[in-house]
């Protein structure tokens, strides 16, 4: 099996934290917290928008350092690094270390201005989510190769924008229960999420799980990889146990538990960055070119 | 022969018997680290024994195919490296940069023939240059000049298209039009085509 296991925790690593990038300003426009109770709506919404910015941004800031070293992993000379820069021009993969270290530095900066206290602003959190869509579009390109006919087909985007959407709902999920002072002054306890949006999160899990199966199926028949069918099986099962607590989760939310929906919260977003990281090590696997 | 403005490969696959002197001369004259091969010989095999009421009859077959870079019009190589390492000069020859190279290995994984060989050693891409030097000291490359079969010939691509068509291939390479290679392939009288499976790399150690 072509082992790669660098690139299986920088990929995955990466679209988590695009994807909570790309999903956090959605929730926070779309006020998935739902309304609270007893607070003016105004209030705890703008409440719920803080709580999700800050806990992406500082979810995503500490990943993306960690993913662009663990990507220093698979270089054979670390040291010319900087020069992947130069061919912009034609080369995905130059393209995407360009989209990556773009996201990072965006993960960084919405760190610092949310680590301040003062919230981040919309255009911060635009360009924040920008940088992720081009992330996902140039990695998906660098492995859409034309010599390489189990990845250039509908397998690469459709893994990773499930991988992305799913992940990304996970931590968004996470983000937003995850208790904090000033945040929980301005609404109490009814500036939490309310079960709409972890039942939104198990949704959007649910779907990727969807799109995930479908791409397993347009990649057969495929190379034979060595324990694939075990990969998938893992790959496919975590996916819809991460759904299943998910959906666990919005009850203990609507019987206001919200630490019980947090820790259930937690565990689904582990199961599913398990299920994805055993659907990577599968993805890699089923590398093999055309010729010689 | 002088630098041609464009150099191409020529191998006979009728003439090879799989000696491998070719690899052994590229690697002897360029150091390469075990594991590392710049020119390789594939055998390609198949074919089986069936009884009939006569006895057994079979249909076996075997032939050898001698490749190293064929410095293709169309690099998919070049044109995915990150860094500008893997590049192509005005005579089409392509070649990496160890200034260069990360050695992130992207090249090997698109090159359908490949090509570009990782060196743990170095931490970076090595490949054929064409023997650059020894054409420019006007002698063949020492993979041609090693066969003692005269299986393997270089010459220039459009000198080589003039007198023999358009490049062709047979399985296991991949299809002329992936690329565009700068080789000419004479096949065996058993070669399968293009995207045949009939036949099996018989030797995958040593390639």
């Amino acid at each position: 099996m072509f082992h790669e296991w660098s690139l299986v925790l920088f990929t995955v690593l990466v679209q988590m934290a695009a994807g909570a990038m790309l999903l956090a300003p959605v929730a926070s426009l779309a006020g998935l917290a739902g309304a609270g109770s007893g607070v003016p709506a105004g209030l705890a919404g703008c409440s719920r928008a803080r709580r999700v910015s800050r806990g992406v941004a500082l979810v995503a800031a500490p990943v993306m350092a960690a993913s662009l070293l663990i990507s220093l992993l698979h270089l054979g000379t670390p040291l010319n690094a900087p020069k992947t820069l130069l061919h912009l021009g034609t080369s995905w993969l130059s393209r995407e270390i360009l989209f990556t270290g773009l996201l990072a530095l965006c993960a960084v900066v919405l760190a610092v201005a949310e680590g301040r206290g003062k919230g981040a602003s919309p255009v911060l959190r635009g360009a924040g989510a920008l940088a992720a869509a081009a992330c996902l579009l140039s990695m998906t390109n660098v492995y859409m190769l034309r010599t390489v006919p189990a990845w250039n087909g509908p397998l690469t985007p459709l893994a990773f924008v499930a991988a992305a959407l799913l992940l990304g709902a996970g931590v968004v999920a996470v983000a937003a229960l995850w208790p904090h002072a000033d945040t929980d002054a301005d609404g109490g306890e009814a500036a939490r999420p309310g079960a709409t949006a972890l039942a939104l999160a198990a949704l959007v899990t649910l779907a990727a799980l969807v799109v995930h199966a479908l791409a397993l199926l347009a990649a057969m028949p495929g190379p034979v990889v060595p324990g694939g069918m075990g990969l998938a099986t893992a790959h496919l099962v975590l996916l819809a146990l991460s759904a299943g607590v998910l959906l666990a989760a919005t009850l203990r939310a609507r019987a206001a538990d919200i630490p019980g929906a947090l820790r259930l919260a937690g565990l689904a977003l582990a199961l599913a960055l398990a299920g994805e990281l055993a659907g990577r090590v599968l993805f890699f696997g089923l590398y093999a070119r055309i010729g010689l | 022969m002088p630098m041609p403005a464009r150099p191409a490969f020529l191998f006979d696959s009728r003439l090879c018997t799989g000696c491998k002197a070719c690899m052994i001369a590229c690697k002897d004259k360029n150091d390469l680290d075990p594991g590392v091969r710049w020119r390789r010989v594939t055998e390609c095999t198949g074919g089986e024994w069936t009884r009939t009421a006569e006895g057994y009859r079979q249909n076996v077959f075997s032939y050898y195919l001698s490749v190293s870079c064929n410095h293709c019009e169309d690099p998919i190589c070049v044109q995915s490296c990150p860094t500008t390492a893997m590049h192509q000069d005005g005579n089409g020859i392509v070649s990496v940069d160890p200034k260069k190279c990360v050695g992130c290995k992207y090249c090997s994984w698109s090159c359908p023939y490949g090509a570009p060989q990782y060196s743990e050693r170095l931490g970076r891409m090595t490949k054929c240059d064409f023997c650059r030097d020894e054409i420019e000291a006007g002698r063949p490359p020492v993979c041609v000049a090693a066969c003692p079969s005269r299986a393997l010939q270089w010459g220039d691509l459009e000198a080589l298209r003039g007198k023999l068509g358009q490049p062709m291939a047979v399985a296991p390479l991949p299809p002329v039009s992936a690329t565009r290679p700068a080789l000419f392939v004479t096949p065996h009288r058993d070669a399968r085509p293009v995207g045949s499976t009939a036949g099996l790399k018989a030797n995958p150690e040593e390639v």
